[in-house]
């Protein structure tokens, strides 16, 4: 506490500080220096007025607020609650028409147990079930579908293969094509494919060999 | 019976015996206090249960209860700062002590004893608060209400309406330089302050050592000096 008066020094070096003054306060301590010294004696006396006001309005405000018929009323609720505290609670049925007693009394006869526990045991045994055969079918689809992927990569790769193919014989027919355009026996040949390709309306205008 | 509760089972609760000042308008917070006679009745109650007489029990709890209840109303109020949780927190402390009267030391101080549980309870009931204040919007309906009772049991015939606006401002002033307080001083002055328990007391009551509950009590008077500086009370 001492290193913290610092903050308030006194008023002059003889007088107790503001630090000092609080002290004597909380330690209720007997300061000589307080019977002698008149200025701090008045500051003192300032520090606990201002402490018993603070005290005063706070007890004014809770007396306010706890009136004396509203303790009264508090202490009768405690009294009730008290004689209360002996007695177990009391279980009220919630009413009802079709006798909740009745449907209690099903749910637990002996042989409508047995029926529930043994819905309960297939209803385990049933998803026990459920789970080993999904995870069978689980990795059968697997290999099967590990097959799959080859059978499909393998016909990726024929397709390929065929697709090539086709390009080296349509390079071919357009490769012939123009050999026979420019070879000397050009116009027997493409006549009669001329023929072949061009509607007859048309071959006069579009038709490679003349005619 | 609450951990905390079995606690107060400490050293016997002996008041310091203090040196008066010259003058005796100097007074300190420590009060000497006449033997408590909550205590002795809380010995009888403790009799006539374990003998099965709850009736007459009961008769003598309500004797305490009447004597206690406005002192701990005032310590649940500054401390909570609502009615009608603090009501609920005098209740449940008078219950907890009645259930577990069998577990009171007859040689401690029954005052300090259902303060400390008085001030467990405040304690919770502050922490649910706080939980509760994350999600849920304060009502001030209830708080509004009780500012206008405090405002009119605090109004006097005499006063102007301009002394009755400082002293409105003085009041609220006070009130929120005691909320800014930290936890444990604010716990302390209020104890050994507005209750008029000696840091003992508080020491017991509270767990803490009584040179530590000096120092809080300290700290709390020069932070509230400061606070109301300068401060003109108009009452």
């Amino acid at each position: 506490m001492r290193s913290e008066s610092q903050t308030h020094p006194a008023p002059h070096a003889d007088h107790l500080s503001d630090d000092q003054l609080m002290e004597s306060y909380v330690l209720s301590a007997d300061s000589e220096h307080l019977r002698v010294c008149g200025e701090c004696r008045a500051r003192f006396e300032n520090l606990v007025r201002l402490l018993e006001q603070i005290r005063n309005e706070a007890v004014n405000e809770a007396d306010a607020v706890f009136t004396a018929e509203r303790l009264h009323e508090q202490r009768d609720r405690i009294l009730r609650r008290l004689e209360r505290q002996g007695h177990p609670a009391e279980v009220l049925m919630f009413p009802d028409r079709t006798g909740g007693h009745q449907t209690a009394y099903r749910l637990l006869h002996p042989a409508r147990r047995w029926v529930a526990g043994a819905a309960a045991a297939g209803l385990v045994a049933g998803l026990f079930l459920g789970f080993a055969v999904d995870r069978r079918v689980g990795s059968l689809s697997a290999t099967r579908s590990m097959k799959a992927g080859a059978n499909a990569a393998a016909w990726q790769r024929a397709s390929n293969d065929d697709a090539s193919i086709s390009a080296v014989r349509d390079e071919q027919i357009l490769t012939d094509i123009e050999d026979v355009l420019s070879g000397p026996h050009r116009l027997v040949e493409m006549r009669v494919l001329d023929d072949m390709t061009t509607p007859p309306e048309l071959q006069k205008e579009v038709s490679l060999v003349p005619r | 019976m609450d951990r905390r509760d079995q606690m107060t089972a400490g050293a016997a609760a002996t008041r310091p015996t203090l040196t008066p000042l010259a003058n005796e308008h100097l007074a300190s917070p420590a009060v000497v206090r006449a033997p408590e006679a909550e205590t002795a009745l809380a010995a009888q109650i403790q009799d006539l249960s374990a003998a099965g007489e709850q009736d007459s029990a009961r008769d003598l709890f309500s004797q305490i209860v009447a004597r206690q209840q406005r002192r701990a109303s005032r310590i649940a109020w500054h401390y909570l700062r609502d009615g009608a949780e603090a009501d609920e927190a005098v209740q449940d402390a008078f219950m907890k002590a009645y259930t577990h009267i069998a577990s009171f030391q007859r040689h401690l101080s029954f005052e300090v004893w259902f303060t400390r549980i008085l001030i467990n309870g405040c304690l919770d009931r502050q922490k649910a608060r706080t939980r509760r204040s994350r999600w849920l919007l304060p009502v001030n309906d209830v708080a509004m209400h009780e500012q206008q009772a405090i405002e009119r049991a605090c109004r006097r015939s005499d006063q102007s309406p301009e002394d009755m606006v400082l002293a409105q401002e003085w009041r609220g002033q006070v009130a929120d330089a005691v909320k800014k307080l930290p936890g444990r001083q604010r716990l302390v002055f209020l104890l050994c302050h507005y209750a008029d328990h000696s840091t003992r007391d508080v020491a017991e009551m509270t767990g803490l050592n009584e040179s530590t509950v000096r120092v809080h009590l300290f700290r709390a008077i020069r932070k509230l000096r400061a606070a109301m500086e300068g401060q003109t009370h108009a009452i």
